[in-house]
C-alpha cells in the first residue's frame, strides 16, 4: 500500500457519506439544540397567521388559568396571562418577533462589520485608524445603554430595534476580520495573487473574505443568542416593542408583577428565552469542536464492531 | 499528439523570436532594498545591497544563500512584490519600475513566481482548477473563456497531473502535487521568466526529484529562463547553467555552475561547499552533463 | 546484552472522518545503550507517528497496539501519569518546529528552569545555575546574557540547540529527534548534528534520528531502518544500506538523490508500486553486538 492509501473505508451508507451529520447524531446536546430551534422557525414561520387573533384575544374569564389542564383547550396549555391571552399562542407569536429581530440585527451588523474589517484590515493607513477609532466609540458605549437612549427618542417598533441592535453590535465583527485580515493578507496564497497582478479587491473578495467567514458565522450565531437576550431586556424595560407586537422579554415584563400568583406567566416565556439562547451557544460551539481536528475525533470514534476484528 | 518543440516555442512567444544574443530577457543593475533595523531607531538593514545580474532567454540562474542572505527579498523585490529603494530592473529592455500600476500588471504577465511552500501559496477553499484558471480572471485577454477548460487540462497534463484534479481541493493533494499545481498555475499565463523561491525545500527528497525532473523538462520544451533560488547546492548544481552566491545582501560570486564548484574563489563559497552533506564520492563531471 | 530500547510489532491508528487510517503497521526494532540510529521514510511513511508512540504522545488521538519495551518495562498501555516519568527522564523528544516547540512568552532561561524545578524540585537559583550550564553545553555563546531572551529573539539554529538544552536537562537514555534540521541552513544543519554527536559521546546517550534525507541519516547515525507506506522495509548498518541497498525502495530513495547523481535527467523519480515488495532484513551476523565505534565523517 501506498503512504496514501492506508486508509481503511467503513462501510458505505448515508451517515458515511455526510461526515457533519454523522457527528450531529454523535452529539445528543447539539442535535437537541438543532432541533430545537428548526422548531422555533418552523412554528414561527407558519403558525403566526393562524393564531395571531387568538393570541391577542382578551377572554376576561380566563384570566389566570393554570397551566398543564386541558379543560379550555390546547391553547391554555401553558395557562393564560392577566388578560385571559393563552400563553402558548403568546410564546408562538414572541417567536415570530424574536427570530425576525434576531436575524435581521445579526445579519446586517455581521455583513457590515465583517466588510469594513476586512476593507480596513487590507489596507491600514489612515483609513484603518479612522473606522478603528469609530469603532472604539461605538464599543465603549454599553450598547444596551445606546439601545435606551435611542429608542426612547425614536418609537419604538420593530425596524428601528433592529436597527439599533445591529449597529452597537458591528464592532465586534469588525474587530474580528479586521484581526484576521491582518494576518492572512502576510499570507503566501496573498502574494501570489499579488503577483498574479490581481487588483485589491478582488484580493479581498476571493481570497481574503472566504478564509475569515468561518469565524464570523461562529460569532453571529453565538450573537443570536446575546440579541435575543438583549431584545428581550428592552422589552423588559418597557422601550422594546409595543403590543400587538408581542415580544418574548414583553411576556416576562407582563408577568412580573404575578410571580407569586401566576407563576407561568412569567416562567414559561422566560425558560424559552433561556433554551434558546443555550441551543444558539451550544451549535456554535458545536460547529467549532467539528472543524478542530482533534477534537472532532471525539464525534466519530465508535466501539469497533464484532466484524472488524480479523485475524 | 504532442507538437514539435519550436511550434511550441513560437505559440509561446507573443514577440516574434529576437536573436537569443541582442538583449538579455532581464537585467538587473544597482537594487537596492533597505529596512528598518529592528530597536535601534534610524539605522537601517539593507537585505539586497546593490545586486546586479542578467538572465537571458532559456537560461537558469541560480542564487544561492543560507536564511537571512536576502536572497527571497531579492526574488520579490524583481517583481516588485515588495518595491526597491534604488537600482533598474529592465525586461526586454524596458525599465519596469518605470511603470504604473496598470502597466505593471499587464507586464506580470511575463514573469510569474513559484513560491516554496506548496501549502501556503495555493488557497485552501478553492479547487484546483479554479486556482489554475485564476491569472485568466485577471488578465482576460489572455485565454477566451470558452477555452479555458480545455487548457486547464492541458496544463495538468504538462505537469503530469490528472484532467480529474480540477475538481480536486488542494488540501488532498500531496506536497509533491500541490507543488505541480503551483508550476501549472505559473505556467497559465505563458511567462517567459519564472522565479522559482526555493522551490522544492519542502518536499521530500524524493520528491524533489519528480518536481525538478518535471520543472527541466519544461524548460527545455517552451524555452523558459529560471531564477531558481535555493540553498541546496547539490540540486543546484543539477540545474543551473550560472550561479550567484549570496550573503549578507551581496552577491559575493557569481560564475558557470562546473567552474563556481570545481574552483570556488570566495570563502564563503568555499565553507558552503564543505557543509552540503553528500551521498558519496564528489563526482567527476564530462561537459554535457553525464559521468565518464 | 539487554537492549535499551525494543519495540516489537508497532501498529498505530488514527479515526479520521474517511475512516480508520493505518499509520504504522508492525514495526520492530532493537536499540542498545549508546546506539545511534537513524529512521528514513518520506512524510506519510509513519516515521514521524513512530518516533510520537514512542513518548506515548499517541493514545489520545489514535490507537497504540504492539510492545514498546524500555529499560524493561512495557510503555503501551501504561496510564498518563506513570508515561509522564519516563518523559524527560528516561526518553526525550526534539522537535521540527524550535518556534512551535517554545512558549513565546516565557524566557528560555524560564522555561529550562521549569524542568528542572518541576520535575526534580530544585530551588530557583540552582535550577538557573543548571540551565546556564546546559546552555552553554550546548554551544550557546553569552549564555549569561541570553538566558534572559526570549525564544523569538534566537536565530532558527540557537532555537533548536535550546529545545535540545531543554530535551537533555534530565539526562535521558534516549533522544528522539524528529526532523530537527530539516528547517534549518546547511552549514547550521552540520553544527546541530555534531553538537548531537558530542552529546552522545560525553553521556553514553541513545539517539533515534527521524529524516526524509539520506544524506543527513549518513552523517548521524551508525543504524537505519527505512520505513514506507507505515512499515519498515529495509534495516541495517549505514554504510551498508548505501553500497548495497536491498529493497526495491531504498534503491529508488538513494537514486533520486540529487548528491547522487551528475545531471537532472538521471533523476529517477520514486515509482508509486514499490511496498508491494516484502520487506528486507539484514542477515544476523551484520547486526551490531555490543555498543557500537563511531565512524566519523568529517564534520
Amino acid at each position: 500500500m501506498s503512504n496514501t492509501e492506508r486508509i481503511v473505508r467503513e462501510e458505505d451508507g448515508f451517515l458515511t457519506r455526510h461526515p457533519k451529520l454523522r457527528m450531529l447524531s454523535n452529539s445528543p446536546l447539539a442535535m437537541a439544540s438543532v432541533v430545537w430551534l428548526v422548531l422555533l422557525v418552523l412554528t414561527g414561520l407558519i403558525a403566526p397567521p393562524f393564531i395571531g387573533d387568538e393570541a391577542n384575544r382578551q377572554v376576561l374569564s380566563l384570566r389566570f388559568v393554570p397551566p398543564f389542564t386541558l379543560d379550555h383547550g390546547f391553547e391554555y396549555v401553558l395557562g393564560a396571562d392577566s388578560l385571559g391571552r393563552p400563553m402558548l399562542l403568546q410564546i408562538i407569536m414572541g417567536a415570530r418577533t424574536s427570530m425576525t429581530v434576531a436575524f435581521f440585527a445579526v445579519a446586517i451588523s455581521a455583513l457590515t462589520g465583517f466588510a469594513i474589517g476586512v476593507v480596513s484590515g487590507y489596507f491600514g493607513g489612515w483609513l484603518d485608524q479612522a473606522l478603528m477609532r469609530i469603532a472604539d466609540i461605538l464599543h465603549t458605549i454599553p450598547s444596551l445603554l445606546l439601545a435606551l437612549a435611542v429608542l426612547y427618542v425614536l418609537e419604538p417598533s420593530i425596524v428601528n430595534l433592529i436597527g439599533v441592535l445591529a449597529v452597537t453590535r458591528i464592532p465586534l465583527y469588525l474587530r474580528t476580520s479586521r484581526a484576521q485580515t491582518l494576518e492572512l493578507r502576510e499570507r503566501v496564497f496573498v502574494e501570489s495573487s499579488r503577483a498574479m497582478g490581481a487588483p485589491a479587491w478582488r484580493i479581498m473578495l476571493r481570497d481574503i473574505a472566504p478564509m475569515s467567514l468561518p469565524t464570523i458565522r461562529t460569532l453571529a450565531m453565538l450573537e443570536v443568542g446575546t440579541v435575543i437576550l438583549a431584545a428581550a431586556s428592552l422589552s423588559f424595560l418597557g422601550i422594546g416593542l409595543q403590543r400587538p407586537d408581542v415580544d418574548w422579554g414583553m411576556l416576562v415584563a407582563d408577568g412580573r408583577a404575578y410571580l407569586s400568583s401566576a407563576w407561568w406567566v412569567t416562567v414559561f416565556p422566560g425558560v424559552v428565552i433561556v433554551i434558546t439562547a443555550l441551543a444558539a451557544n451550544i451549535i456554535s460551539n458545536w460547529l467549532r469542536a467539528i472543524e478542530d481536528p482533534v477534537q472532532s475525533v471525539l464525534f466519530i470514534r465508535k466501539r469497533p464492531r464484532e466484524s472488524e476484528v480479523t485475524a | 499528439m504532442p507538437l514539435p518543440t519550436n511550434f511550441l516555442k513560437a505559440l509561446w512567444r507573443r514577440s516574434p523570436m529576437e536573436s537569443e544574443a541582442s538583449v538579455p530577457l532581464l537585467s538587473v543593475a544597482g537594487l537596492v532594498k533597505e529596512f528598518p533595523a529592528q530597536g535601534r531607531h534610524g539605522s537601517v538593514v539593507r537585505a539586497v545591497n546593490d545586486v546586479s545580474f542578467t538572465v537571458g532567454a532559456g537560461e537558469c540562474l541560480a542564487i544561492v544563500g543560507e536564511s537571512g542572505s536576502g536572497k527571497s527579498t531579492l526574488a520579490r523585490t524583481v517583481l516588485r512584490l515588495i518595491e526597491p529603494d534604488s537600482g533598474s530592473i529592465r525586461y526586454r529592455g524596458e525599465e519596469l519600475l518605470a511603470l504604473n500600476r496598470r502597466e505593471m500588471r499587464a507586464a506580470r504577465r511575463n514573469m510569474q513566481m513559484v513560491f516554496q511552500d506548496p501549502h501556503s501559496s495555493l488557497h485552501p477553499r478553492q479547487s484546483v482548477g479554479q486556482l489554475i484558471s485564476a491569472p485568466w480572471k485577471v488578465h482576460k485577454d489572455v485565454v477566451p473563456r470558452s477555452d479555458r477548460k480545455d487548457r486547464i487540462s492541458d496544463l495538468l497534463d504538462q505537469v503530469g497531473l490528472p484532467g480529474a484534479f480540477a475538481e480536486v481541493s488542494p488540501s488532498r493533494l500531496s506536497g509533491g502535487q500541490r507543488q505541480r499545481v503551483a508550476i501549472a498555475r505559473a505556467l497559465a499565463l505563458q511567462p517567459e521568466i519564472l522565479v522559482l523561491d526555493e522551490p522544492v525545500s519542502s518536499l521530500d527528497v524524493s520528491i524533489q526529484a519528480q518536481v525538478i525532473s518535471l520543472l527541466m523538462t519544461l524548460q527545455e520544451k517552451f524555452g523558459l529562463a529560471y531564477v531558481f533560488i535555493s540553498h541546496d547546492l547539490s540540486l543546484v548544481r543539477l540545474v543551473a547553467d550560472r550561479v550567484a552566491v549570496m550573503y549578507g545582501g551581496s552577491f559575493v560570486e557569481q560564475g558557470p555552475t562546473e567552474s563556481l564548484y570545481r574552483d570556488p574563489q570566495h570563502s564563503y563559497t568555499q565553507a558552503l561547499l564543505a557543509a552540503s552533506p553528500s551521498l558519496g564520492d564528489p563526482l567527476h563531471l564530462q561537459p554535457g552533463g553525464s559521468t565518464a | 546484552m539487554s537492549s535499551l530500547l525494543s519495540v516489537t510489532d508497532l501498529e498505530v491508528d488514527f479515526h479520521t472522518v474517511q475512516g480508520r487510517v493505518e499509520a504504522v503497521r508492525g514495526v520492530s526494532f532493537d536499540l542498545a545503550a549508546g546506539e545511534s540510529m537513524a529512521i528514513v521514510g518520506e512524510s506519510g511513511s509513519g516515521k514521524s507517528v513512530t518516533s510520537l508512540a514512542l513518548l506515548g504522545l499517541v493514545g489520545e488521538v489514535g490507537e497504540v497496539r504492539g510492545r514498546i519495551v524500555f529499560q524493561g518495562r512495557d510503555l503501551v498501555g501504561v496510564p498518563e501519569a506513570e508515561l509522564r516519568d519516563v518523559r524527560g527522564a528516561g526518553v526525550s523528544l526534539v522537535f521540527q518546529d524550535s518556534l512551535d516547540a517554545l512558549n513565546p512568552v516565557y524566557t528560555v532561561g524560564a522555561q529550562i528552569s521549569e524542568i528542572l524545578r518541576v520535575r526534580l524540585g530544585w530551588s530557583r537559583q540552582r535550577a538557573r545555575e543548571e540551565a546556564l550550564h546546559l546552555m552553554q553545553q550546548v554551544g550557546i555563546p553569552d549564555a549569561h546574557k541570553r538566558i534572559g531572551n526570549y525564544p523569538h529573539q534566537f536565530s532558527g539554529g540557537m532555537r533548536q540547540r535550546i529545545c535540545i538544552a531543554m530535551a537533555i536537562a534530565l539526562k535521558p537514555k534516549l533522544l528522539v529527534a524528529d526532523e530537527p534540521t530539516t528547517a534549518l541552513d546547511v552549514t547550521v544543519q552540520a553544527e546541530i548534528l555534531r553538537l548531537l554527536r558530542a552529546l552522545q559521546r560525553e553521556s553514553g546517550m541513545s539517539l533515534i534520528f527521524v529524516t526524509h534525507d539520506l544524506a543527513v541519516a549518513r552523517l548521524i547515525a551508525t543504524r537505519i531502518i527505512v520505513m514506507h507506506g507505515g512499515r519498515v522495509v529495509e534495516r541495517g548498518l549505514i554504510d551498508d544500506i548505501f553500497d548495497r541497498p536491498r529493497h526495491p525502495y531504498t534503491k529508488a530513495l538513494l537514486a533520486a538523490h540529487p548528491g547522487r547523481v551528475a545531471s537532472w535527467k538521471d533523476l529517477r523519480p520514486i515509482p508509486e508500486n514499490l511496498t508491494d515488495e516484502a520487506p528486507v532484513d539484514a542477515p544476523a551476523d551484520q547486526l551490531p553486538k555490543g555498543p557500537v565505534e563511531e565512524i566519523a565523517h568529517g564534520i
